[in-house]
C-alpha cells in the first residue's frame, strides 16, 4: 500500500516489510498514525483501476472505514466487497476533520455504520448515506454470491429466454 | 418514454430489483485475462461452484506477456510471478472452459480490449464485463461495456450477473469537423481535459455528435477506452453501418460459418441485424447531464502532468500553480510539476524523453499502427541516439500480421524502433518493459501516474501514435542535432515543415524556431 511513498527503497514480492527502509517523511509513518482504521481522503479516491488490489491492500494495512468527498466507482464498489466501508462527505466536513486530525495528537473518529452517523471526539455526530442493500450485507457479513443465487431460478429462466431470441450470444468456438 | 441508449441496453438485462434499487444484471459476455482472475476461479472451486456459463467466457493473456522472446516459449517469461499468471490462467480455462481461449503465443492472442472486437466477441447490446478498467473500450459498439474488480468476476462466473445501480446518463456531443491529423484521442483528451477525471463519475457517457458519427470503429474504441479517465465506468457510441460492417464476418459473430471464418448471413444474422438497428437514443430522450465541444476547438492533446485530466492542446503552455486560486488545485499543478520535472510556462512541444512507447488497448490497432508508419516514412524518421529505447507493440497477433502484410514493420524497423509481439507492454509494467528511474516516457497509452509505467520517479507523456514523432517531444532530437550539423537530417523532408497536419493556428515556436516550423495550410500530405 502507497508503497513508493511508505518506503525509501525498492521492495520484492514476499520481502519482510521490516528489513525496508520507511519514509520517516511519509504521514502514516509518523508514530501518532499507528494503528490507524480510518483513512480521511481527498476527492475522488481510488481513481484509476480496477484490480482489487488496492482494497485489499488497504484492508490489510488495517483500514476499516474510508471517508473522502467523493470515490472512483469502480473502487466504491470493491470496497464493499471486501469489508472496506466507503463514506461520502462534503468537502467542508472532510476540511474539518483533516484540521483537526492534524491538530490533535490521538484524535478519534468512531463510525456506527447501523446509525449510519461519523461521531466526532465530542460526540457530535456526521450523518452518510449507504445503500441499503450494501449495509445489510456488511453488517450480516454476507456473501454477494450467496444472496445472488437465491434468486437463481429467475436468473435460469431470464437467461433460457435471452439465449432463445439471442442465439449469437452462446456462439463458440 | 423516450429511452436513451443506456436505459435500453439497462432495460433489457435487468433481472430482478431489489427495493433500494440495487439490480441483478445478466452479462452476456465475460472477458477474462490472467491477472483479475486467478483469486475468482480460485473462490468458485473452494466454494465448490461452477461456472454458470461457460460460452460467456473469452479469455486471453496480456498484462504479463513479454514481447520479445517468444522463440523460447513460456521460459521468454523471466519473471516468476507473470509466468505463474500466465500459466494459471491456461489451467483454469481447461479446467473450467470457455468460448474461446487464445492463449500466449497463439496466432490470435493479444490485449483483451483488442482480441474482443476482432474476434467478434463483443457484439452490439451486450452487457460486456472484464476485470480491467478499460473494458469501457467495448462500448463503442453500443454494448454495455465496464470493468470490474475481482470479487465481481467471481460473481459473474459463479451467477452470470453482476449486481449493479443504474449510473446517469450523460451525453457528451462532439459536433463539426475536426481538423485533419486530430485523432479520437484528441477528441477524448479535451473531453476529459474539460470534465476533470471524476467529471463523469456515476454516469454512463454517451458519446455523439457528428464528429464522433465520423470516427472509425477504431476510433471510437480509441474514445471509449478513455471513458473510464473520465470518471465513467462505460462510454458508449450509437450502432450505425460502421458498426455493423465492423461486426460482419468475425468469428463469433453471428451469419459467420465457423469452419472458413467466412459471412454467409442467414436468418440469424438478419435477427440480430434488426434488433441492432435500434441500439441508439430516442430522439428526445432526456440526459441528466450534457457536455458539448465545438470539433474545430479540438487540437492535437499532449498531458503535461500525472492525470489524464492535467492535458493540453499541443500549442499549449505548462500551467503556474502561483495563478491557481483553488489550494488543493494549487498544490497538486505543484506537486505534478515536481514530478514531471517542468516549469511552469513550458511550451509542450518542447519536451525531451527517454523512451517511446507506441501501444496500449488506446493505440495498438491496425489504423494506430498506419498512422505512426505514414508519419515515418513520409518524413524519413530516424530514432534519436538519444532515445533510448524507442518501441512499437501491435495489439494483437492479427494486428501484427496485418502490419507485416502491409510492410509497417519494415518502416519501422529501418527508422530504429524495435517491433515488438503483441501484449500490454509498458502500459502498466507488470512484463519486462518498465521505466527505470528518472526515465522519461512520450507513451500512447492511457494513464499518466506516478509509477505506473514502472519506477516511482519516472514521468509520462500521453500522446498521439503520430505526435510521437514531433521533435517536440523527443524522437526527432536527431533533427535538433541535424541544425547543429547532423548531416543525416539536414535534408529530412521534415526540415520542410511542410507536413503538419493541422489547419494553421497559432503555433508556439520555441527553440526549434520559425525556421523549422512554418504552418502551412497547403502542401499537407495527411490528406
Amino acid at each position: 500500500m502507497f508503497d513508493a511513498w511508505r518506503y525509501l527503497d525498492h521492495g520484492e514480492p514476499g520481502q519482510d516489510p521490516a528489513s525496508r527502509k520507511p519514509n520517516p517523511d511519509f504521514i502514516l509513518n509518523q508514530a501518532r498514525y499507528a494503528g490507524a482504521s480510518i483513512l480521511i481522503a481527498r476527492k475522488n479516491f481510488g481513481c484509476g483501476s480496477s484490480r482489487e488490489h488496492a482494497p485489499w491492500a488497504l484492508d490489510q494495512f488495517g483500514f476499516r472505514a474510508i471517508l473522502a468527498p467523493s470515490f472512483a466507482d469502480i473502487f466504491f464498489n470493491n470496497s464493499f466487497k471486501n469489508g472496506l466501508l466507503p463514506i461520502v462527505l462534503p468537502e467542508a466536513t472532510m476540511d474539518l476533520l483533516f484540521n483537526e486530525a492534524l491538530a490533535f495528537p490521538g484524535y478519534e473518529l468512531t463510525i456506527d455504520l447501523d446509525r449510519q452517523v461519523v461521531v466526532r471526539a465530542q460526540g457530535e455526530e456526521i450523518p452518510f448515506e449507504v445503500q441499503a442493500f450494501r449495509k445489510f450485507c456488511l453488517i450480516n457479513g454476507f456473501d454477494d454470491i450467496g444472496l445472488t443465487l437465491r434468486q437463481a431460478d429467475k436468473i435460469k429462466a431470464f437467461e433460457a429466454e435471452r439465449l432463445a431470441t439471442k442465439p449469437w450470444l452462446a456462439h463458440t468456438l | 418514454m423516450p429511452r436513451t441508449l443506456y436505459d435500453k441496453i439497462w432495460d433489457e438485462h435487468v433481472v430482478h430489483t431489489e427495493e433500494d434499487g440495487t439490480a441483478i444484471l445478466y452479462i452476456d459476455r465475460h472477458l477474462v485475462h490472467e491477472v483479475t482472475s486467478p483469486q475468482a476461479f480460485e473462490g468458485i472451486r473452494q466454494a465448490g461452484r461452477k461456472v454458470w456459463r461457460v460460452s460467456s467466457i473469452v479469455a486471453t493473456a496480456d498484462h504479463n506477456t513479454p514481447t520479445t522472446g517468444w522463440e523460447r516459449g513460456y521460459d521468454g517469461i523471466t519473471d516468476p510471478i507473470s509466468k505463474e499468471q500466465v500459466t494459471t490462467l491456461d489451467a483454469n480455462i481447461k479446467e473450467f472452459g470457455a468460448a474461446a481461449f487464445f492463449p500466449f503465443l497463439s496466432k490470435r492472442q493479444g490485449i483483451v480490449h483488442v482480441i474482443g472486437p476482432e474476434n467478434g466477441a463483443t457484439l452490439p447490446g451486450m452487457t460486456v464485463v472484464c476485470g480491467d478498467s478499460h473494458t469501457s473500450t467495448h462500448g463503442a459498439f453500443g454494448a454495455l461495456a465496464h470493468g470490474i474488480g475481482t470479487s465481481e468476476v467471481e460473481h459473474v462466473m459463479a451467477t452470470q450477473t453482476l449486481l449493479a445501480k443504474k449510473a446517469k446518463n450523460m451525453r457528451v456531443s462532439v459536433e463539426g469537423t475536426t481538423h485533419k491529423g486530430v485523432t479520437a484521442k484528441d477528441i477524448v483528451l479535451a473531453i476529459i481535459g474539460k470534465i476533470g477525471t471524476a467529471g463523469g463519475t456515476g454516469y454512463t457517457i454517451e458519446f455523439a455528435g457528428s464528429a464522433i458519427r465520423g470516427l472509425s470503429m477504431e476510433g471510437r474504441m480509441t474514445l471509449c477506452n478513455m471513458a473510464i479517465e473520465g470518471g465513467a465506468r462505460a462510454g458508449l457510441v450509437a450502432v450505425d453501418d460502421k458498426t455493423i460492417e465492423y461486426v460482419k464476418g468475425r468469428l463469433l459473430s453471428p451469419g459467420t460459418d465457423k469452419a472458413t471464418g467466412k459471412f454467409v448471413g442467414g436468418a440469424e444474422w438478419d435477427q440480430a441485424l434488426a434488433y441492432w438497428k435500434t441500439l441508439h437514443s430516442d430522439a428526445d430522450a432526456k440526459f441528466d447531464a450534457t457536455v458539448e465541444l465545438n470539433a474545430a476547438d479540438i487540437l492535437p492533446q499532449v498531458t503535461w502532468g500525472t492525470s489524464p485530466e492535467m492535458v493540453l492542446s499541443i500549442d499549449g503552455r505548462v500551467p503556474d500553480p502561483d495563478k491557481e486560486k483553488d489550494a488543493n488545485k494549487r498544490t497538486a499543478i505543484e506537486r505534478a510539476l515536481t514530478y514531471m520535472g517542468l516549469e511552469p510556462g513550458k511550451a509542450l512541444n518542447d519536451l525531451f524523453v527517454d523512451k517511446v512507447f507506441i501501444g496500449s488497448c488506446t493505440n495498438s490497432r491496425i489504423e494506430d499502427m498506419r498512422e505512426a508508419a505514414a508519419v515515418v516514412k513520409k518524413l524519413g524518421l530516424k530514432v534519436a541516439k538519444n532515445i533510448k529505447l524507442a518501441m512499437v507493440v501491435p495489439g494483437s497477433g492479427l494486428v501484427k500480421e496485418q502490419a507485416e502484410r502491409e510492410g509497417l514493420h519494415e518502416i519501422f524497423k529501418a527508422a530504429g524502433f524495435e517491433w515488438r509481439e503483441p501484449g500490454c507492454s509498458m502500459c502498466l509494467a507488470m512484463n519486462a518493459d518498465r521505466l527505470e528511474p528518472g526515465e522519461r516516457c512520450a507513451s500512447t497509452s492511457n494513464r499518466n501516474f506516478e509509477g505506473r509505467q514502472g519506477m516511482a520517479d519516472a514521468p509520462i507523456w500521453l500522446v498521439l501514435p503520430w505526435l510521437l514523432l514531433l521533435p517536440s517531444t523527443g524522437i526527432l532530437l536527431t533533427c535538433v542535432n541535424s541544425l547543429k550539423g547532423h548531416k543525416t537530417c539536414r535534408n529530412s523532408p521534415y526540415t520542410k515543415a511542410s507536413w503538419l497536419p493541422w489547419t494553421a493556428r497559432t503555433w508556439t515556436p520555441t527553440r526549434l524556431s520559425q525556421t523549422v516550423f512554418k504552418i502551412h495550410q497547403k502542401n499537407r500530405f495527411w490528406t
